[in-house]
């Protein structure tokens, strides 16, 4: 009972995280290009969509914890965080791919202009939250080296995936390929629930120091 | 219509310097590049070639010669 369970709860959270965004990528009908463009693009909104799961991989689901244990979860969530982060890292590079195919701009050219093009809101909310998943990434790879206390670590982890979250929605449904009014609804309605959650367990609960 | 649409713009506004026969204008308001006359579109392709991240779609239809000023 206790087993079903909890493949019942991460089947839920696969369906919410991957087959969703699946269903709206494929009833989108947004203009098709080549099968690797479309290919990358599904990956990197996979990869955004997994890492908005994060919010409901972690000690903030208190009900899967229970049910899987906290050092399972932890797999869970390390995983996603390290493998998708390492992806949208490298999706500005994407972007360029098909610079390298036609006799246009210079994919170089392409990248320098993408990432300095400061009139865009879009770029620097991209860059802001560029920053923040690096920091992330690196403070949670290096979180022993950095001799803080369990509530400091919580706190510096949650905050700064607020200002990610906030940043990255922000940027990807302002600038997306693919951001239409139902991704729009999905990203809002997930960030909305995420953030709900992290202000309850920091604000309004305490916890061990 | 030869130019068909534009995702995922980041407003640096390559298209529209490209464009020769001035198809694609900026919006004021988004900041972001939009097709004014789809109706002038030579199908030079110049706009999604210098575009830096492949946001512009083009019909696949026949190209016709680019329009380019003499003297």
């Amino acid at each position: 009972m206790k087993v079903q369970n909890y493949i019942f709860k991460l089947s839920a959270l696969i369906i919410a995280f991957i087959g969703v965004p699946l269903l709206l990528y494929f009833s989108g009908n947004f203009p098709k290009r080549t099968n690797l463009m479309e290919t990358l693009s599904i990956v990197t909104l996979l990869g955004f969509s997994l890492l908005l799961s994060q919010f409901f991989t972690s000690r903030l689901n208190y009900k899967l914890m229970k049910q899987i244990r906290m050092v399972n979860v932890l797999v869970i969530h390390k995983f996603i965080g390290y493998v998708f982060i390492s992806l949208i890292l490298l999706h500005p590079f994407f972007i360029i791919i098909p610079k390298f195919l036609d006799d246009g701009v210079a994919p170089s050219d392409a990248f320098v202009k993408l990432i300095t093009t400061f009139s865009s809101t879009g770029v620097i909310l991209g860059l802001v939250a560029y920053a923040c998943m690096l920091i992330l990434m690196v403070t949670a790879y290096f979180r022993f080296k950095l001799h803080l206390s369990y509530r400091t670590w919580r706190s510096l982890h949650g905050y700064l995936t607020l200002l990610f979250v906030i940043t990255a929605t922000w940027h990807v449904i302002n600038m997306g390929r693919h951001s239409n009014t139902s991704f729009t609804l999905f990203y809002l309605l997930v960030v909305a629930i995420g953030i709900y959650y992290v202000l309850r367990k920091y604000l309004f609960k305490t916890s061990k120091k | 219509m030869p130019i068909k649409s534009i995702n995922g713009c980041i407003g640096c506004e390559e298209c529209i310097k490209s464009c020769p026969t001035d198809v694609i204008r900026l919006n004021p308001s988004s900041k972001k590049a939009e097709i004014l006359f789809p109706e002038d579109c030579q199908i030079c392709h110049l706009c999604r070639m210098y575009c830096p991240v492949d946001a512009i779609t083009i019909t696949p239809d026949k190209s016709i010669p680019v329009i380019v000023s003499w003297g």
